[in-house]
Parts: C-alpha cells; sequence; structure tokens
C-alpha cells in the first residue's frame, strides 16, 4: 500500500520545501495548518493554502489541507504554563494532533520543514522534548540545509515569493524562548494542562479543503 | 512615552512602550471587547483586532491609521 506523509505547513520559506522534497521522492502528501488566530491574521492560512497549491501543480497532485484551530490552544499554554516553554509545549501539541490525526487517517509519516538551529523550538534539546513519545515517524528533510539553500529550492519551485509576502507572526512566542528544554520539565509542564481534550476539541473542530492543482 | 513602528514581517503595526510597562488587564477588560483573554494575553475585537501583551507591547493586526493607533495606545497606557 502507498505510503503517505502529513506536512506540518505554515505560511513560511521551509515548509513548503519540506512538502515538495519529500513529494519528489515519491511520498504522497497532505497538509495540516495550525491556524493561530485571532493571536494572529488570516493571512497565514492562506498563504498556506497558496502554497500548498503551488507544491500540488508541482506534481499534478491533489493535496487534502486541514485546518486546526490552535489559537484556543495556545491560550491554554498561555494560562497554565511557563513562559519560556510556551514554543515547546505549543510545538509539542502540534506534533500530538497531528499524530493522532495520523492515526485516525491512515498517515504513515509527519514532515516537518524544522531546520537545525534556525528558531528556538528548533535545538537539537527542543527537537528531543518536542517529538518525545510521538509513535509516527518525524522526517525533517531540511534538518541540515543552510538556510540559503532552502531558499533555493523555494525560488526554483516558485514557492518563494509567496512565503515572503508580510504576514503577521506568531503572537504567543514568549519574550525569552527556552533553547535548551529539559524533557522532565517540559514533561511536568504539560500535566498542567488537559492534552486529550485539546487533542480532540482540535480534530472535531478541523476543517479540511482538498486542493488540486 | 512609546514608539510605532511595523512589526519584523511588516503586517502588523507594534506600539512598544519606551520604559518598562505593566498593562492594567483588569480596567482594559472592562473597556474593551475581549474575544481570548490570558493573564500575559489580551485579544481586543476592535479596530480589526488588537493584541496586547501584559509587558508593554501593543499589536494592531489590520488597523494601519496612524493617528488612531496613537489615540488608542495612549488611551490603554493611561490605564
Amino acid at each position: 500500500m502507498e505510503k503517505k506523509g502529513l506536512l506540518l505547513i505554515s505560511g513560511g520559506i521551509d515548509s513548503p520545501v519540506a512538502g515538495y522534497l519529500m513529494m519528489k521522492r515519491g511520498l504522497k502528501l497532505d497538509a495540516v495548518h495550525f491556524n493561530n488566530e485571532p493571536l494572529t491574521t488570516e493571512e497565514a492560512m492562506e498563504k498556506s493554502k497558496r502554497l500548498t497549491t503551488l507544491i500540488a501543480k508541482h506534481f499534478n497532485s491533489e493535496i487534502d489541507f486541514y485546518i486546526i484551530d490552535h489559537g484556543i490552544n495556545q491560550a491554554e499554554l498561555m494560562r497554565n504554563c511557563l513562559d519560556k516553554n510556551r514554543c515547546v509545549l505549543c510545538r509539542r501539541l502540534m506534533f500530538k494532533i497531528t499524530e493522532e490525526l495520523s492515526k485516525r487517517l491512515g498517515y504513515d509519516f509527519i514532515i516537518t520543514g524544522e531546520n537545525l538551529g534556525q528558531v528556538a523550538s528548533q535545538t537539537l534539546n527542543n527537537m528531543v522534548s518536542e517529538s518525545y513519545g510521538i509513535e509516527i515517524p518525524i522526517l525533517r528533510p531540511l534538518l541540515c540545509f543552510d538556510k540559503e539553500e532552502i531558499i533555493t529550492v523555494a525560488k526554483e519551485i516558485g514557492t518563494y515569493e509567496t512565503s515572503i509576502e508580510p504576514g503577521m507572526c506568531c503572537n504567543a512566542v514568549p519574550k525569552s524562548p527556552e533553547t535548551r528544554s529539559w524533557l522532565l520539565e517540559i514533561q511536568n509542564e504539560e500535566e498542567k494542562i488537559d492534552v486529550k481534550t485539546i487533542i480532540s476539541r482540535s480534530i472535531e473542530n478541523m476543517k479540511k479543503v482538498r486542493i488540486k492543482d | 512615552m512609546f514608539e510605532i513602528k511595523h512589526c519584523s514581517t511588516k503586517s502588523a503595526i507594534t506600539v512598544k512602550p519606551i520604559k518598562k510597562t505593566f498593562l492594567n488587564f483588569d480596567i482594559i477588560r472592562k473597556k474593551f471587547k475581549v474575544i481570548l483573554d490570558t493573564p500575559i494575553s489580551l485579544v481586543l475585537e476592535e479596530h480589526g483586532g488588537i493584541i496586547v501583551h501584559n509587558y508593554g507591547d501593543i499589536i494592531f493586526k489590520k488597523l494601519k491609521d496612524k493617528e488612531k493607533i496613537k489615540e488608542i495606545a495612549e488611551l490603554i497606557y493611561s490605564f
């Protein structure tokens, strides 16, 4: 049976490149976008949809685009958890929700555009904390790319100009996010929120759009 | 008292206080319609959406009128 993956897509430069590279290697891909409204505007979601369309066009493919309301989840973290850990916890929630979605819908892989050291959540320590316990394999095709290499591919595949359009960044990022989280501390923090309810609510309220080339 | 500038992605406009400022969320909650309420940040419905961080930054999601932004920021900082 054909393997398929679920790409975590934002409106940025990296995730569409990650999706393109995986599809180029033959992986059937759909996409999930975590919508941070009202902590941002709808532009990130709209950009993500357009970026997904651009990838779909390359492979004459249809891509299911799932939208998860994540602003409300971010608010739970802001109410209950230490500021410094919120980026890691946010990412963990995204992985857990995507994992559950993958199990329900039969996806074999989670794909991200993570790039080592680029932002606070993408250090080695933090990647360990974020993906600990996730049972679906996480593929990170851009992990060791330079930013310039990613941009080169983005320009080649036509996603770069869309990715750099103005778009409000996430307003849940704390002033000093932790770059070297400790797994035990993250696990303790996670117990302050009802992860199971967050996961099931996120999937129940999820929207899906089928994107065609 | 504060400076007004575009956020790093040029999409929203951010107001930053010159001096460290801790905002009074209790009063802000009474004066504005809050659509997301946390101890750290509030999202207000007015003017296309305003995000208020407790450490003093105010982000205007859609409003571009700098005079109006200045007026609202002055109000919020006066609480």
